[in-house]
């Protein structure tokens, strides 16, 4: 029986650990490589992720530990995790560790632990260098001495594949830099032509949508785009988006300084929630006459549209649209400054817009842009995952501005990018026809090296809020840390949303000591 | 609660469907007709798992049909569908 619990703990390490392992750069998954640094591997990994949160024990006599003493027959708990952290930051020595315990009790199965992540772990990484974790699948399991994931799906290697007859994943990033930079032979989905089909042959009343797709920069190409774009980047721009800086800075110092006093905090709930919705709605100019109902159906309007989403789901996502459109209140045009992109437009609206078509617009963007908000969870979890003497250059801001389009590149919300092929198109091994839709799968093709990844797309269909999202980052993750630079993850209690198209955190619970 | 439907019924029902889509004598429509090679769309997908839906009350997503190849493919996961209703 001990020896079966023993190898089950062997089990939940090495899948801890993967877990552990695979939330990093690709890099790290590299080392890991190698039959030769085996037993060097395993002891840091042994270090670093013990699925063992706690140990019982009970004093056989009177006696006295580093100043504290203890009564005969008093049980007491070892805080494993802890105990590892402190070896490790007294000794110096990033594999320092008492995993497998001491004594008459010492874990039985440590050498069977041991040659078995030896064996298996540099295997693993060196036949599947491109392993890629599909973060939001993961099933935690959690007790009062436990933790360690129950499912790891994984994508295996960053090749390209055939998912049916008319669409292709794209997991190379040469293959997926190619497509977003030729306009000649791809473009984005034409949602506005597929929806207009669909009414007409379904007989559903499809118009919301359409007029929706028709402003979303998205799902267009040709003069409406050029229209669109230079008219938004006008006021999103690098060069423009600087101004809201200081209402950035207040944001994220008003969400970061409600947190205080608070012993336990969900960080989606209580930080980039309410940061996201105070740092992007003023810029966008989203006024609404009912705040609480908006923000209550807008989460709802983050399904994409495509063009293989059913009809039931069209349907319904078209009537979300519908209510906030008709929630959207156009403010008074007047002298705002920063100006809101929402009245910056009104008072230069081109020819073939009209004020639906502006609202619609705007919609859109808002849509769009929660991405920020889970893009900001994803990295604070990434960090907080972190030992705390690698997240210092967090609180540095030079530091933390090196590595930011790393850590936007990991862990990016977006999961896929599609693109429609115009003409028959050769893409790696594969041949294939006009109209075959490619996805570009963000999680293998940004888990190389950070420089060019394709968090915000590419060329002419990048992301128009781009500059505001890398800006929003920059600002709330320093003033999140520097406020409360002990904050912890609350081990495994955190949930993510399940959506098809984006990695994002329901839950979030963190520590504050 | 409902009934399951009958498999051959919604077979009878996707062929009639198919041969009105891509304009194709009822005859040509086999359990191994390939959907990419009778004409099949994105959007005639869309619009065929909605009919499904509504009729038969089984639910599938479009892509579903492109990733079965024929005819006989997809009917093995309506089936499933059936089956766990």
């Amino acid at each position: 029986m001990s020896a079966a619990i023993a190898a089950y703990t062997i089990v939940q390490t090495m899948s801890f650990a993967v877990h552990g392992l695979l939330m990093r750069p690709r890099e790290v998954w590299a080392e890991v490589g190698g039959l030769s640094k085996a037993a060097e591997t395993t002891e840091r990994v042994v270090s670093l992720y013990l699925p063992t949160l706690t140990l019982g024990r009970v004093a056989e006599e009177d006696v006295e530990v580093r100043g504290c003493p203890f009564s005969s027959g008093q049980a007491i708990i070892l805080d494993m995790v802890g105990a590892n952290a402190t070896l490790r930051a007294r000794t110096g020595d990033q594999s320092a560790h008492m995993s497998f315990g001491a004594g008459v009790h010492k874990c039985v199965g440590e050498p069977l632990g041991r040659a078995f992540l030896d064996e298996v772990l540099p295997r693993l990484a060196d036949a599947f260098p491109d392993l890629a974790f599909l973060k939001d699948g993961v099933e935690p399991h959690l007790t009062s001495i436990l933790q360690c994931p129950t499912t790891l799906p994984c994508v295996l290697d960053a090749t390209n594949r055939r998912l049916n007859a008319r669409m292709v994943e794209i997991r190379s990033k040469a293959d997926a830099r190619a497509i977003v930079n030729d306009d000649e032979t791809w473009m984005p989905p034409t949602m506005v032509e597929h929806l207009e089909a669909l009414q007409e042959k379904s007989g559903h009343d499809l118009s919301t949508a359409i007029a929706v797709a028709r402003n979303a920069p998205f799902f267009l190409s040709g003069p409406r785009h050029e229209t669109i774009r230079p008219m938004v980047m006008e006021h999103l721009g690098g060069n423009r988006i600087s101004a809201w800086h200081a209402h950035w800075e207040d944001a994220a110092s008003a969400a970061s300084r409600r947190l205080e006093g608070r012993a336990k905090l969900d960080l989606v709930a209580d930080f980039t929630d309410p940061l996201f919705k105070a740092a992007v709605k003023s810029v966008l100019g989203i006024a609404a006459r009912d705040h609480e109902r908006f923000d209550a159906l807008a989460p709802k309007i983050q399904e994409v549209l495509h063009p293989w989403l059913p009809m039931r789901d069209l349907l319904r996502i078209q009537d979300v649209m519908a209510d906030l459109l008709g929630l959207m209140d156009l403010p008074e045009l007047g002298a705002d400054t920063p100006l809101r992109l929402l009245n910056a437009i009104r008072s230069e609206t081109p020819e073939g817009f009209d004020e639906r078509a502006l609202k619609s617009l705007v919609l859109v963007l808002y849509g769009a842009s929660f991405n920020v908000r889970h893009t900001l969870a994803n990295v604070l979890y990434h960090i907080l995952l972190l030992l705390p003497e690698e997240w210092r250059f967090v609180r540095t801001r030079a530091e933390f501005e090196k590595r930011l389009d790393g850590l936007i590149a990991q862990c990016a919300a977006t999961k896929y990018i599609y693109h429609i092929a115009r003409t028959p198109v050769q893409v790696g091994n594969e041949t294939l026809e006009a109209g075959t839709t490619a996805r570009l799968q963000l999680l293998s093709i940004n888990r190389h090296e950070p420089v060019g990844h394709l968090a915000f797309g590419h060329g002419l269909h990048r992301c128009l809020g781009a500059a505001m999202s890398r800006q929003i980052l920059r600002t709330a993750i320093p003033a999140l840390f520097s406020r409360h630079p002990d904050i912890a993850l609350d081990p495994h209690r955190h949930h993510y949303l399940k959506m098809s198209q984006t990695i994002a955190f329901d839950l979030l619970p963190c520590l504050l000591p | 609660m409902t009934d399951s439907p009958a498999r051959s019924e919604v077979a009878a029902f996707l062929t009639k469907r198919l041969t009105e889509i891509t304009k194709q004598d009822p005859s040509m429509i086999t359990g191994s007709s390939v959907f990419v090679e009778m004409g099949v769309q994105s959007i005639d997908a869309v619009l065929l798992c909605g009919e499904v839906e509504d009729k038969f009350g089984v639910e599938f997503d479009p892509a579903s049909i492109f990733e079965h190849d024929t005819l006989d493919n997809f009917m093995g996961l309506i089936d499933e569908r059936i089956a766990a209703q």
